[in-house]
């Protein structure tokens, strides 16, 4: 299956009469895309009210509590539309051709639990941990509608980021892309045949889905429900896969990262040169231990069948994860196939801490996101979008983390997509 | 696991409101490693441990709550569970105790985390649990 992703490069947004994207510049009418939104019922009778701000790449802006962040795409040939089974029909996507306004985001934010979310700052120390400071975004703040459950919620804000997102892509449909990349992988005997000499490598794909707040979607499938399976790298690239779930910043994959995720576009660099990039096996990560048990077996099942010589292994979250990580890693190197581990580090402030709560010997390729218990101080920011309410309760922040003078000393865990795990970040360890 | 056997151990008094009439609750008067302990206790004893004890993500220093679900009878001991289990208390011992004032808001939102995390783990109806 080949895909197409045309790139059209935004430098700004502005708030403007006229929605459209002109010249690098997305306009926005943002009563026009909130009125779009609240079209959505569940939308409408969860959250009280909603509105947009623009947060710029060095500007002194905080944005938090930061709950999604989802980068506008539309499909412009070929099956399927955005985020499939949740927004668009249930269609295969992956295939035809898809435009993606690149260098910006739709960001969400306003609290849903109070102790999971996260702050992105535009600029300053904490940008400098968070690749969301380098793009220009159009953060929709919510408010809760009163005396409605968290969960309830979580859905509301999560399909009303998804609806802005997919509003502002459909007006990259008839603009000329800046860039244009195909990605292609093979059916198994096809892929054999063209590339003999290639090592065959998956990328199995750990998705958060500890239960409600803890969840991501595949199709619109809770993958809590899903046995582990197979996707198409280009399906994952092409929105198959969204966030609804309220982990630690630090290492939460939101929906950007599932669309742009490094894994698999490290993985296509190599397709055809060093390696066979076969495609991506989805595995789950739920709480209940015999169901870990059960979807291990299945991944190493999998990689099997497939007779693979390697794996790359990403998890989401921390602990319970840990675990699924570890059986996941233990059972495919005992199929004698490599594996090479992405996760990230608990190992204390002063980082000599047991970094995993699990661990195997089998387990001995490992690359890190970073230590998500360093600890940081943000200088106060000119502006807040959002609210700084929850800064002393989010995870890695503590009383007193909001000093007086505004600024906050924290663990790093605070910051959105510090310590990713598909390793879309900058820190690491050699 | 055979239907019906196992014990939920929590601190979480919504779990035990809500679940306790329903099936076997054991409450632990104590904090989050005061369950750990208790079940890595059972588990070293033969009690299969069917649910993962940092379940939810939420840091042992940052939710006061947690539940577990563990066989109601001891079974075999078994060395995979036992170190997942004293893994875990690992772990929280890890984590430094975070001296704040939790409001009730705060307080519920944890205790309705994990509520949900062990309904759900469980297939309880967490959602008719609550309209009791």
């Amino acid at each position: 299956m080949k895909l197409q992703l045309g790139f059209i490069e935004i430098r700004d947004i502005r708030f403007s009469e006229e929605t459209k994207v002109e010249g690098g510049v997305l306009s926005v009418n943002a009563d026009e895309v909130l009125a779009h939104v609240f079209q959505d019922e569940e939308v409408k009778a969860c959250i009280k009210k909603a509105h947009f701000d623009i947060a710029r790449p060095g500007e002194s802006v905080r944005i938090t509590p930061v709950k999604d962040v989802i980068e506008p795409r539309v499909k412009v040939e070929g099956p399927g539309g955005q985020f499939p089974g949740v927004i668009a029909k249930v269609d295969t996507v992956g295939s035809g051709r898809t435009h993606v306004l690149r260098g910006m985001a739709v960001v969400t934010a306003g609290p849903i639990v109070g102790f999971q979310e996260g702050i992105i700052d535009m600029s300053g120390p904490g940008a400098e941990y968070t690749g969301f400071s380098k793009l220009v975004n159009l953060v929709l703040v919510c408010e809760p509608a009163d005396d409605i459950q968290p969960h309830e919620y979580e859905r509301a804000v999560r399909v009303a980021g998804l609806r802005a997102a997919v509003y502002i892509g459909e007006f990259a449909r008839d603009i000329q892309p800046d860039e244009v990349k195909e990605f292609e992988t093979f059916g198994i005997k096809e892929g054999m045949e063209k590339f003999p000499a290639l090592p065959r490598v998956a990328y199995v794909h750990m998705l958060q889905s500890q239960g409600l707040l803890h969840d991501t979607y595949v199709y619109g499938v809770d993958a809590k429900r899903s046995l582990t399976t197979i996707l198409l790298p280009t399906e994952t690239m092409d929105g198959a896969i969204i966030s609804g779930n309220c982990v630690s910043a630090c290492d939460k994959n939101t929906t950007y990262h599932h669309q742009n995720n490094p894994v698999v576009a490290d993985l296509f660099e190599e397709h055809g040169k060093t390696l066979n990039y076969v495609c991506n096996i989805i595995t789950n990560e739920n709480v209940y231990l015999a169901d870990k048990m059960r979807s291990s077996d299945w991944t190493a099942k999998l990689c099997r069948l497939l007779d693979l010589d390697g794996v790359i292994v990403s998890q989401e979250g921390f602990g319970n994860p840990d675990t699924d990580l570890i059986m996941n890693t233990r059972k495919i190197e005992q199929q004698g196939i490599k594996t090479a581990i992405i996760t990230d580090e608990y190992a204390g402030q002063d980082g000599k801490s047991q970094s995993l709560a699990d661990a195997d010997p089998l387990a001995d390729a490992v690359v890190t996101g970073g230590n998500a218990n360093q600890v940081i101080v943000l200088p106060k920011m000119d502006k807040v979008i959002g609210t700084l309410d929850y800064v002393d309760k989010i995870a890695g922040g503590h009383a007193g983390s909001l000093r007086d003078d505004g600024s906050i000393e924290a663990e790093i865990q605070v910051i959105t997509g510090a310590t990713n795990e598909m390793g879309f970040g900058y820190l690491s360890a050699r | 696991m055979q239907k019906g056997d196992f014990i939920i151990i929590t601190n979480n008094p919504v779990v035990r409101e809500r679940m306790g009439g329903r099936c076997a609750v054991l409450f632990v008067e104590g904090g989050y490693r005061d369950v750990l302990i208790k079940v890595r206790d059972m588990v070293y004893t033969g009690h299969t441990l069917y649910t993962h004890p940092l379940a939810g993500s939420v840091k042992p220093n940052d939710t006061l709550y947690r539940s577990i679900a563990i066989s109601k009878k001891p079974h075999e001991f078994s060395m995979e569970l036992s170190e997942i289990i004293s893994n875990s208390v690992a772990v929280c011992d890890k984590f430094p105790v975070k001296q704040r004032t939790l409001t009730e808001k705060m307080l519920r939102d944890f205790q309705m985390v994990d509520y949900i995390l062990i309904a759900g783990a469980m297939e309880f109806d967490w959602a008719a649990g609550l309209a009791q």
